[in-house]
């Protein structure tokens, strides 16, 4: 659900600011490659959506406060990294390897949360 | 066939938080067209974002558009319908014709062994064309001064610096001042997208030759 709400959000402000239409790719389009066969769980299934934003949510409360800025400047303001170290004052890797190492962070967490999760 | 050579992880995060310039945003939607690999991580990115929404303390808004813009019909022209493209052009990933100008581009003469559906776009005043080489084209060393991206999207090429190879839906990404060339495989044309934000150096009489005549 709020997965659905920011996706929502963030196209509708690309739209309207930039005047532009997000690419996307279509699941219709003739060149679509279909997805892997895996025994994970299902991306789509309620279920599996509720225990990874459980999940996400744990880990993001986890994470060191400059690690969460730099997602925040990048899902909230709308900056792009080379913005975001302009307008910090950090060197440009410095906020990519935050960056890095935040959406590491946040993997980690989710597969041992899953892993609790389907009591394995 | 699922790519090997994926846009980097810095890529597809400003993909997904929508911060990527818009020709970075066509070359990435374009390999997740191909790619079910990155689209699982852009799944992921997306949850990222939705976590964040919820994680916000009650009562803070973030910099998130008015609702007004929410609800309003974006100021963008409709998605064209395409009805029976020319067979050259309906193999082209759904992204990447949204951008073309004409319902129906064909491909033009731009050398000899090089064919382009000519500069009908332009994404975020980058040019970006798709150019189609004919089995066995060779591009000559060329030393790049902005970052290149080509997005095979039919046959194969190789790099012949790194000697790797590229293939439907990889993503070949080179920063500026690098030095390659590329050669297509002789068993099948090869049709790209190719955005260069930056002049192409040439470091050979051939690929000055080739630069005069394509601009390539």
């Amino acid at each position: 659900m709020s997965t659905w709400i920011f996706t929502i959000a963030r196209n509708r402000l690309i739209d309207s600011v930039r005047r532009q239409k997000r690419p996307e790719p279509d699941p219709d389009d003739p060149c679509w490659v279909g997805d892997r066969q895996s025994d994970s769980p299902n991306p789509e299934s309620a279920t599996y959506a509720l225990v990874r934003a459980r999940g996400l949510r744990s880990a993001l409360a986890e994470l060191p406060a400059e690690q969460r800025r730099v997602l925040e400047g990048l899902y909230f303001d709308g900056l792009s990294m080379s913005e975001l170290a302009e307008a910090t004052g950090i060197p440009l890797g410095t906020i990519k390897t935050r960056a890095r190492l935040a959406l590491r962070a946040l993997r980690q967490h989710l597969d041992s949360h899953e892993r609790e999760a389907s009591g394995t | 066939m699922i790519p090997t050579h994926h846009p980097d992880a810095d890529q597809l995060l400003a993909y997904a938080s929508g911060t990527i310039a818009e020709w970075a945003a066509l070359v990435v939607a374009c390999h997740l067209t191909y790619c079910p690999e990155c689209r699982e991580e852009i799944a992921l990115l997306d949850d990222v974002g939705g976590a964040l929404l919820d994680e916000l303390p009650a009562g803070e808004a973030p910099a998130l558009p008015p609702t007004e813009l929410l609800y309003a019909e974006p100021k963008v022209p409709k998605t064209r319908t395409f009805v029976n493209l020319p067979p050259d052009v309906a193999a082209l990933p759904r992204p990447l014709r949204a951008f073309f100008k004409d319902d129906a581009p064909r491909f033009r003469f731009l050398a000899p062994g090089v064919r382009h559906v000519p500069l009908s776009f332009e994404v975020g005043g980058i040019p970006a064309r798709v150019i189609r080489f004919k089995a066995g084209f060779k591009i000559p060393e060329h030393t790049h001064e902005g970052e290149e991206l080509v997005l095979v999207l039919d046959g194969e090429l190789r790099d012949t610096v790194t000697d790797e190879v590229f293939r439907t839906g990889d993503l070949s990404h080179r920063e500026p001042s690098t030095t390659h060339g590329q050669n297509m495989s002789p068993s099948g044309d090869c049709t790209c997208l190719v955005i260069s934000t930056a002049e192409v150096v040439p470091t050979s009489a051939w690929g000055r030759f080739l630069k005069a005549i394509a601009g390539v």
